[in-house]
């Protein structure tokens, strides 16, 4: 038996590691992983389940400890039980664990816990789980020894009183306890946060004017708005990175921007939320919910002041479709310095608009993300690869979003020096052999093409007369291919495409595995698919020897086990039970 | 009064009770089934690593039993390693984690404790796959996984 199984034992050995050695251990394997995440993550699961104690009975397996006393409960009041005494002990060892355990943690997550049919706690208890990086069925088991908020207080701030100083990270769904972290962590940069109801937000403004504590990561998950939400988030002003997911609160273009142009240090912004269209406000003082958007926009626009620090932008708004055309103006010339470019979903009228915005403000993006952006056009994505800054572009995204020629071409030519990722992957619409072939023939620092159509209609396809035709210019970086080829009618077709599979020598992981739902006749047409057999050239590859990954479609054939032997003797690396072979 | 041990092996080892009783396991069993001479099987602890225990317990007799001390950060103690115990633990990996297995199953602190600092301190200052290397274990991530997994941790290098 492996002792680093045994969570204990694990547990027992990672008391004497640190934090750096922690992070490695968690990226040996999956099993490490689960083990060393135990001390590298400490989290606290608060329970709110109010709900569940007014409509049902406690179980009889239930271990849960509540408090009688009604919500609030006051600090001063001992917890008092609802069941039996045995579970003291356990939760005061937890208490005395999850203190030890506070004075040596950097990062803190409060939580709240997971609400299962099992718990009937009436009021907010705590109890703690040793892993808790997420709520999962892993950590439900673990949440047995619940801790009444008093007792969890007083452990709170007491692990705190000796370690908070060194805490810089906080991660809280349970705004009311903010109060209590903020006291013992002077030097606290991250803040990530969930809010349920609008007074919740109250904790965060008192946060903004707390001027002590200078936050330069804020992230908020929050269901709702209050009216003066951007006013609150404006305070922030030593942010670097703000996060800010909002479910219901349509909100509008100029809260959004209110709430971040003088954040002049910002440098990653994501904002995910519902957008209205009915927009008024300073930036115009004529404009009134019947003023033109057209007006709004120009108005808002004159004022912004590009933030030069803002280098990775995420929009992913949320109902954009009754927008303005160019709704997203503002944003894009708040981030001239853009470097990172996560586009909102558009519709065909807002696509060529968004196309030309970029052209006009930013044009030094490295890395843009169009995965299912369907509205597009491949002359619409050619464009942006044009208007980026030649050779500036490392990961353009197109998963499933419509790429044909012109985008290859745009690519194979203004970007082919510093294209490192490309994913072409599920196109809407059929891409050219000859135009990924000469992708892969001109771009010389690609290291990922996923080119790959499994389970999908099967437009993007490498035919091996076009694969032979030069050599494929990435052969020093790629690490990851994913590609259909078809076409290896003949032996020394199928020898050639081995050659240039061979030439790859940096490869980890080879994804050749075919459309699924092709019919027998396009199959003939093609006239076949990579034949895995020694005979046929594979051995050719045996310069692979970095590979971890092999996916090959499992029906059409299976390897041989000539073909298995051959390849566990010169990939040691492969990690066998990954793909379909 | 001697007791006798029975190993997975059916091997049987007479220790004083005083050195059985190292063991949280055996103090208990003892407690529960009273005096007696009949072997106290063992059967999860082979008689090599059993061998291996007894020594340990025989030259850690007389120490006081181990309190917790919660204040005490176990960081700064894990190259706390008396000498003999780090020459008790120069043996292969395969004996090495016996040794914590069974300390574990026969509730020998001091002795878990000793273990768990040894492969500690083999893994320190270690790149993962360094400690791939030195336990034989074969990395079962996607890069996407790993990448992922760095990235979380990230808080925890700028420490």
């Amino acid at each position: 038996m492996d002792p680093f199984t045994i969570p204990i034992i694990a547990d027992a050995i990672a008391l004497h590691l640190d934090l750096t050695d922690l992070t490695q251990c968690v990226l040996v394997c999956k099993t490490w992983h689960r083990v060393f995440s135990r001390s590298l993550w400490a989290s606290i699961n608060l329970d709110n389940s109010f709900s569940d104690y007014m409509y049902g009975p406690m179980d009889d397996d239930d271990e849960l400890v509540s408090p009688v006393e009604p919500l609030p409960t006051p600090p001063d009041v001992p917890a008092k039980t609802s069941r039996g005494t045995n579970a003291m002990p356990k939760r005061q060892a937890s208490l005395a664990q999850f203190t030890a355990r506070l004075r040596r943690i950097k990062r803190v997550m409060v939580d709240r816990c997971i609400k299962s049919n099992k718990r009937r706690d009436p009021h907010p208890s705590t109890s703690m789980v040793e892993l808790g990086k997420s709520v999962s069925d892993e950590s439900t088991e673990a949440i047995s020894h619940p801790i009444p908020l008093p007792q969890f207080t007083e452990a709170f701030t007491t692990g705190f009183e000796s370690n908070g100083q060194h805490v810089r990270h906080v991660q809280v769904t349970l705004p009311d306890l903010l109060p209590h972290i903020l006291r013992y962590t002077p030097n606290l940069s991250s803040l990530f946060i969930q809010v349920d109801i609008g007074s919740e937000w109250s904790a965060i403004s008192k946060l903004a004017e707390n001027t002590h504590i200078r936050l330069t990561s804020l992230e908020i998950i929050a269901l709702t708005l209050p009216y003066h939400w951007h006013a609150i988030i404006a305070k922030f002003e030593h942010l670097e990175s703000l996060r800010l997911v909002n479910q219901h609160t349509p909100t509008s273009i100029e809260d959004l921007i209110r709430s971040v142009w003088r954040c002049r240090q910002l440098r990653r912004l994501r904002l995910v939320c519902p957008i209205r269209a009915d927009v008024a406000g300073p930036f115009d003082s004529s404009a009134g919910a019947s003023s033109s958007m057209r007006c709004f926009t120009e108005s808002l626009i004159k004022q912004i002041e590009p933030l030069r620090a803002l280098i990775d932008l995420d929009l992913r708004f949320k109902d954009t479709a009754s927008l303005q055309d160019d709704f997203f103006l503002p944003f894009l010339k708040l981030a001239s310095n853009v470097k990172s470019l996560y586009p909102p979903n558009l519709t065909r009228a807002q696509s060529p608009h968004f196309v030309q915005a970029i052209e006009t403000y930013c044009r030094q993006i490295e890395v843009i993300d169009f995965t299912y952006l369907s509205y597009l056009t491949d002359a619409d994505i050619a464009a942006v690869v044009k208007a980026c800054s030649r050779d500036s572009m490392r990961e353009l995204l197109l998963t499933g979003s419509t790429v044909g020629a012109e985008t290859m071409a745009a690519i194979a030519e203004c970007q082919s020096q510093s294209m490192e990722k490309l994913s072409i992957e599920h196109s809407q619409s059929p891409v050219p052999s000859a135009s990924i072939q000469s992708v892969l023939a001109s771009c010389t620092r690609l290291r990922e093409f996923k080119a790959g159509s499994q389970g999908w209609k099967g437009q993007v396809r490498l035919d091996a007369a076009d694969i032979i035709r030069a050599p494929w210019a990435c052969h020093q970086h790629l690490e990851y291919l994913a590609v259909c080829v078809v076409g290896c009618s003949t032996p020394s077709l199928q020898n050639a495409v081995f050659d240039q599979l061979a030439q790859l020598t940096r490869l980890k992981s080879l994804d050749l595995s075919e459309t699924l739902n092709e019919t027998q006749k396009d199959v003939n047409e093609r006239g076949g698919s990579l034949v895995w057999t020694l005979d046929s050239g594979m051995t050719k590859l045996a310069s692979l020897t970095q590979m971890e990954y092999l996916w090959l479609l499992s029906g059409h054939f299976d390897l041989g086990e000539r073909e298995r032997e051959w390849i566990n003797q010169h990939w040691p690396n492969l990690f066998k039970s990954a793909g379909v072979w | 009064m001697p007791i006798t041990l029975l190993s997975l092996d059916d091997v049987q080892f007479k220790v004083d009770k005083e050195v059985a009783e190292r063991s949280i396991l055996i103090k208990n069993m003892i407690e529960d089934v009273g005096e007696s001479d009949a072997p106290i099987p063992l059967p999860n602890v082979s008689s090599s690593v059993l061998k291996k225990v007894i020594e340990y317990c025989e030259h850690h007799r007389n120490d006081p039993v181990q309190t917790q001390d919660e204040t005490d950060d176990p960081r700064k103690r894990s190259n706390d390693i008396e000498e003999w115990d780090m020459k008790f633990m120069m043996v292969d990996q395969e004996m090495l984690f016996e040794i914590i297995l069974a300390a574990n199953y026969l509730d020998i602190k001091p002795l878990l404790d000793v273990g768990c600092k040894t492969v500690a301190n083999i893994i320190k200052g270690k790149t993962p796959e360094e400690i791939r290397k030195v336990f034989n274990i074969v990395n079962d991530f996607t890069p996407e996984e790993e990448a992922q997994i760095k990235k979380e941790n990230e808080w925890a290098e700028d420490r």
